[in-house]
């Protein structure tokens, strides 16, 4: 209008109405970020993270606690005197009698060292047995032959374990109750029977091969990077965060129309009769016939997508050989979609009319949890690296595409290469 | 070209690449909106920042029943209120002691003006005038609702739109940009 307005509201309106002005490109990005951090799928990472953490910060305080109680106690406990001396005698001549076999003497027996060590002043300054007890975890022992079962004690590690902790490095085997039951540890003992358990942060990298077995990709790769820490021993755990970056096609339907041969006829031009023959003799020629003809091809390009990973293990190491040991490791990993890289396409024909691309790539869905399992080959280059293989396998509890057109599992096999360094 | 539908339909699936494709779509057009109602660039990225988030937070209860585009227009307006309820120091003050029965005269013509020229000068006005002057000429809304929407009388939103009017008179004649009829003419 550009002769004028007759008021500011038509000025206002016929100016502004409608105006556009092109964001900076930050905008996009805060809202982009702000709608993770909004989502349900952020607090559930957030929620495992810290369910990880806290299982490991449990386990990882818990052991130092005990070792700090137990070092503290064995000070006192393993100080030689002639009590202990004394003690040690019988408890030779409970072996004797456990070797006997003879039930009513095992007991009888039993019952005199108790009570030897109930009237030992030394030994009654120890702190309560039912706290050290609970800290030493030592009370599995099923009990000695002739005590029943149900009341899982024993007199020498229920009742006493201070003093019984003391002794069971001089004990024989078969009454060190402490080295019988240390494969059941979570946490395994040192040559004094202390809890020993070590933290390594560990960095891998995994190819993968996803079989998708999905109606058009039937397998895609992908890469795994995670960092992990791990924390045990014979049993361990382990529980990190990592990035997957996966490959999958883009697929574009693509429509137009295009003015186009649709074939040929022959025009009649003229004739005449033949008059050899009598018949009509056709000159024609050969024309050709266009009309709109409707095409349909598709196009396919690659997508990436990145997701956040937040996998939790728990593994046993099944046999070690000097510096090689075999672990067996089992767990899930919970995956975040954050990133998509969908290109699109660009069709240009310059005789095509009415185009409409329809993109046909199949959906991704925004998390998914997999099972995983592995057996691990682990090498120790030194004192506090080592370098580990696995090979993976995963199983998908979801698929990665929203849609679902076969009834075939996701799964996936990959090999982790890791480096793990020991923190203690 | 994918329709809006297949756009609105993968935002609610939370698909990412269709929320790109939607911001891009509309985000121009609403970012000219946010201008109106704020007083510089970056409190209108701001807005269109936090319209954008609600948008498709509450995507889902959208039915297709309206216009998209009314909708996030809708939200936009909201947020940008909101926004400056919130974050500005929200006025009413007086400007240039215009009388609150200012009258359009009807022998004015109003020459054409660019759209950033006139968002500046928009942009001047105090936050509450602006809100009133958005909210009658643009949004279509009577006194009464912008009374409600703006928590002011109804009175103060008819004096506010007045003050306001002529206050961009007064700026656009500073500009030349105002001639009377028989200025016009001849």
């Amino acid at each position: 209008m550009d002769e004028g307005f007759n008021n500011i509201e038509d000025l206002l309106k016929g100016t502004l109405d409608g105006y556009k002005k092109q964001p900076s490109p930050k905008v996009w990005k805060a809202v982009s970020l702000k709608l993770f951090f909004r989502s349900s799928l952020f607090y559930a990472s957030v929620f495992i993270l810290l369910v990880g953490i806290g299982t490991g910060s449990y386990f990882y305080f818990s052991v130092n606690n005990t070792i700090q109680e137990v070092n503290a106690n064995s000070d006192i406990l393993l100080k030689p005197t002639n009590e202990t001396d004394q003690l040690v005698s019988e408890s030779n001549t409970l072996k004797e009698t456990f070797e006997s076999g003879n039930e009513e003497q095992i007991i009888t027996n039993n019952t005199k060292l108790k009570d030897k060590i109930e009237n030992n002043e030394k030994i009654s300054e120890v702190p309560p047995a039912s706290e050290v007890l609970a800290k030493t975890q030592i009370n599995k022992y099923p009990g000695l032959p002739g005590l029943n079962s149900d009341d899982n004690i024993n007199p020498m590690t229920t009742i006493y374990p201070p003093f019984t902790y003391g002794m069971v490095n001089t004990l024989p085997e078969y009454l060190n109750l402490t080295s019988a039951y240390s494969g059941f540890n979570i946490v395994p003992k040192d040559d004094y029977g202390r809890l020993e358990a070590s933290f390594a942060l560990g960095a891998f990298i995994t190819p993968e091969l996803i079989f998708l077995n999905d109606e058009d990709n039937s397998k895609k790769s992908a890469i795994n990077i995670d960092v992990t820490g791990v924390y045990g021993n014979n049993l361990f755990f382990e529980a990190g965060i990592g990035v997957s970056i996966s490959e999958d096609d883009g697929k574009y339907d693509i429509k137009y129309s295009q003015y186009d041969s649709i074939g040929y006829f022959y025009q009649v031009n003229s004739f005449k009769i033949d008059p050899a023959s009598g018949q009509p003799v056709f000159k024609t020629t050969l024309e050709g016939l266009y009309d709109t003809v409707n095409y349909n091809t598709s196009e396919t390009v690659n997508n990436y997508y990145t997701y956040l990973r937040i996998p939790v293990y728990a593994g046993y190491k099944i046999r070690e050989f000097k510096r090689l040991s075999i672990f067996l490791k089992a767990g899930g990993i919970y995956s975040i979609l954050v990133k998509s890289i969908e290109p699109g396409i660009d069709y240009t024909n310059d005789n095509a009319t009415d185009i409409v691309i329809e993109d046909e790539t199949p959906n991704r869905i925004h998390s998914y949890f997999k099972l995983s399992a592995s057996l691990g080959l682990s090498y120790r280059l030194s004192n506090s690296f080592d370098l580990s293989v696995e090979p993976v396998y995963n199983y998908y509890m979801q698929p990665v595409y929203e849609r679902r057109l076969t009834n075939k599992a996701t799964w996936s096999i990959g090999l982790r290469f890791g480096l793990l360094y020991k923190i203690k | 070209m994918i329709g809006d539908d297949k756009i609105i339909e993968g935002c609610k699936k939370g698909k990412k690449r269709s929320q790109n494709r939607l911001y891009e779509k509309y985000a121009p057009g609403m970012l000219g909106v946010c201008l109106r109602y704020c007083s510089n660039m970056t409190e209108a990225e701001d807005v269109l920042q936090e319209g954008f988030i609600k948008v498709f937070m509450h995507i889902r209860n959208f039915r297709s029943e309206g216009s998209f585009e009314g909708w996030i227009r809708r939200i936009m307006v909201n947020t940008a209120i909101t926004y400056i309820k919130k974050n500005v120091k929200y006025s009413y003050e007086d400007i240039d002691n215009i009388p609150a029965d200012y009258q359009e005269e009807e022998d004015v013509v109003y020459s054409p003006v660019s759209p950033e020229v006139l968002i500046k000068i928009l942009q001047s006005l105090p936050d509450g005038y602006r809100n009133v002057i958005n909210l009658y000429i643009f949004e279509g809304y009577a006194h009464k609702e912008i009374a409600e929407i703006l928590g002011i009388s109804e009175s103060t939103s008819k004096s506010q739109l007045s003050k306001a009017k002529k206050f961009l008179r007064n700026k656009l004649e500073e500009k030349n940009k105002v001639l009377t009829t028989s200025t016009a003419n001849g």
